[in-house]
């Protein structure tokens, strides 16, 4: 973890922004004076976003609610950091204002009324674009004295009221809540600062701003989520070595003092049903594996593990082979194993690649290890897409066990292949800018977006987006392509293109382009291809269609795209 | 040039880019450009974070130059 930002830091980091970058605004709404957290958030989404310009506008001190009024009607994305004080200056200690019993219920119905505005507000900018919400991180003032071991009912009230704004906020699309946990290392004696508070208006220290800028950051912007986990087995998933102990002797329970392994399963089973991907990379004897998968009280469920690579070869080679198929790349998968030098060997063999060691017998470690890994995996909500993901997979592997003997034609034939196009709307389906920022391999030219790039492009003038489903008698793999581009005339400029690597060897990109110069008026396409160190795929398609060298804008005709194009074989449907 | 002078001369040219070290060493807040109040509040921040001082609301109030913010530090900052 890094060493959150000193002041001096963060401004250098902003001193350093390009003039020319492309802006990405975003409005911060507090009631406190907004220096320098918007000194310190700028600077965190900066570091996010080396390419932009980052601004952070801000409003009224003291006026929450005008200032997420305003922050509401901007098309951009707002961070709401909301205190006790702003809902009653009397939870504050900036504004005298009375203090006692007898104004208790003044106070709570003020707080009450209040947040119900909020959260009005909030709920009218529904849909516009992503609202992380944050707060309160200073406790309510003493108003009633109550002594401090003792949850007086006043602050319970209080506690209530916050909840269910919260319950409210958090069902909004494109509301997130900061947990107030990930601030929970803080005491708040290292969080308020009264000096600065009655002097400025900012009631944080200095310390604290900064953590919490890089909170809401990383709220804003989330870190990449990693796509798969390759396990070991013995004293990993079970404590107990399956060839000295056999099946029934490996356990994960309390009995056995081996609970930690039975919590690392039901971890491991959460992230599957998640979409994670989870494979084993054991040395061990494969009979045993499969007798031991065979126990009913196993918590990590073995259709949820694939592939299962258990045999005595080296585990590089087993990984290389899960890579495979999986069809991701290295840096996006952790390996967890309870031997030093089998992580050190992997990590040798894949540098890429995030190789831990598996703490055995240290709970803190162990503690510690889970939190890591649901910041590599957790998400906010699952996706259709995750709950298919390794059906799909599983799916993969049989059509290339049961395309020996057969052509590819003939499979592609019996597939039964049916590829459902739908127009992209505003507000647009989240799993469009999913795919277009975590697809690398069949990508037009690598660009990533914010949401509220994304947001602003759709809007555009002239701008058309389509989303792709497909499924065959293989399975589903739910909403796998996505492509966006600008109308010019009878020109379609694309700017942007991707296709999931878990779709490929179909002749979908095929299929979605012809249905495109089928059913769209485009004389011409114009794809602005840029080569990527990822994208190999994408343009090994754009050498088959185009007789020029694939770098910079493609021009693509349809009489071209029909004579240069495979033979296609599913059936194309659209929602126009 | 002493070293609590070179440090306030970082300070202030973190808030303020652009300027010369010969003018930052002169600087109030009538001769440069963007010291108002909400600066002169995050100068006041970064000086605390570099020196490892507390400025009180009185005497940050009077710091009114950059040869007051290095008379007050030596004051405040035993020497090296």
């Amino acid at each position: 973890m890094n060493e959150p930002l000193k002041l001096k830091e963060a401004l250098q980091i902003l001193q350093h922004q390009a003039g020319d970058a492309l802006e990405y605004s975003v409005w911060l709404a507090t009631g406190s004076t907004a220096e320098p957290l918007s000194q310190f958030l700028a600077a965190y989404l900066q570091r996010r976003l080396p390419d932009r310009r980052v601004q952070i506008r801000t409003g009224l001190f003291g006026d929450l609610l005008g200032n997420v009024q305003a922050a509401m009607e901007a098309p951009v994305p707002v961070i709401v950091l909301l205190e006790w004080a702003d809902l009653d200056a009397r939870l504050g200690m900036r504004q005298p204002g009375g203090w006692g019993r007898s104004i208790a219920d003044d106070v709570a119905a003020s707080v009450e009324q209040k947040l119900d505005r909020l959260g009005s507000l909030i709920k009218a900018g529904e849909g516009g674009g992503t609202v992380v919400i944050a707060g309160p991180t200073l406790p309510p003032a003493p108003l009633v004295p109550a002594p401090p071991w003792q949850m007086q009912g006043f602050y319970a009230v209080l506690d209530e009221m916050m909840a269910r704004f919260r319950v409210r906020a958090a069902s909004l699309p494109g509301v997130r809540l900061l947990n107030p946990v990930c601030l929970d290392e803080i005491p708040s004696s290292h969080r308020v600062d009264l000096k600065t508070w009655w002097h400025a208006g900012v009631p944080y220290q200095r310390a604290f701003v900064s953590v919490l800028a890089e909170q809401l950051a990383d709220a804003l912007i989330p870190p990449a989520r990693l796509k798969g986990i390759i396990t070991d087995l013995d004293d990993t998933v079970w404590a107990g070595i399956l060839g000295d102990v056999g099946p029934d002797g490996v356990s994960w329970d309390l009995d056995h003092h081996a609970v930690q392994h039975g919590i690392y399963q039901q971890f491991l089973q959460s992230l599957a049903e998640d979409g994670i991907l989870v494979a084993v990379a054991s040395k061990n004897d494969s009979q045993l594996v499969e007798q031991a998968f065979q126990r009913s009280d196993l918590l990590l469920k073995p259709e949820s593990l694939f592939p299962v690579e258990a045999h005595w070869s080296p585990k590089p080679e087993s990984a290389a082979r899960i890579l495979q198929a999986w069809n991701i790349g290295e840096d996006s998968v952790v390996f967890l194993d309870d031997s030093p030098l089998e992580v050190a060997t992997m990590r040798m063999a894949f540098p890429k690649m995030d190789c831990r060691e598996f703490p055995v017998g240290d709970p803190a470690a162990f503690m510690a290890l889970l939190v890591d890994l649901l910041s590599c995996f957790g998400q906010a909500q699952r996706s259709e897409e995750d709950t298919l993901r390794l059906a799909s997979l599983r799916a993969g592997s049989l059509r290339s066990a049961t395309s020996n003997g057969y052509s590819p034609e003939d499979l592609l034939k019996s597939c039964n292949g049916v590829l459902t196009v739908s127009r992209l709307s505003v507000p647009p389906d989240p799993r469009a800018l999913e795919l277009l920022n975590k697809t690398n391999q069949f990508n037009l030219n690598g660009k990533r977006q914010t949401e509220a790039d994304w947001l602003s492009y759709l809007k555009v003038e002239g701008a058309a987006a389509w989303i792709a489903s497909y499924g065959d008698k293989f399975g589903s793999l739910g909403k796998i392509a996505v492509l966006a581009g600008r109308r010019a005339g009878n020109r379609l400029e694309v700017d942007s293109w991707v296709m999931s690597c878990r779709a490929f060897s179909r002749r979908i990109e095929y299929a979605l382009l012809d249905y495109l110069f089928s059913r769209e008026p485009i004389e011409e396409m114009i794809l602005d291809f840029r080569a990527t160190e990822r994208n190999g795929p994408l343009r090994e398609f754009l050498q088959c269609l185009a007789a020029e060298p694939a770098e910079g804008s493609i021009h693509l005709a349809p009489g071209t795209f029909a004579s240069r194009r495979p033979a296609l074989y599913m059936s194309v449907t659209g929602d126009q | 040039m002493t070293e609590l002078r070179q440090r306030l001369v970082n300070c202030f040219s973190t808030l303020f880019p652009g300027n010369s070290q010969d003018r930052l060493i002169d600087a109030t807040p009538d001769s440069i450009e963007g010291w108002d109040s909400t600066n002169h509040f995050l100068l006041l921040q970064i000086v605390e974070e570099e020196f490892g001082v507390q400025i009180s609301e009185q005497a940050g109030g009077q710091l009114l130059s950059f040869a007051e913010f290095e008379a007050y530090l030596s004051t405040k900052v035993p020497a090296e």
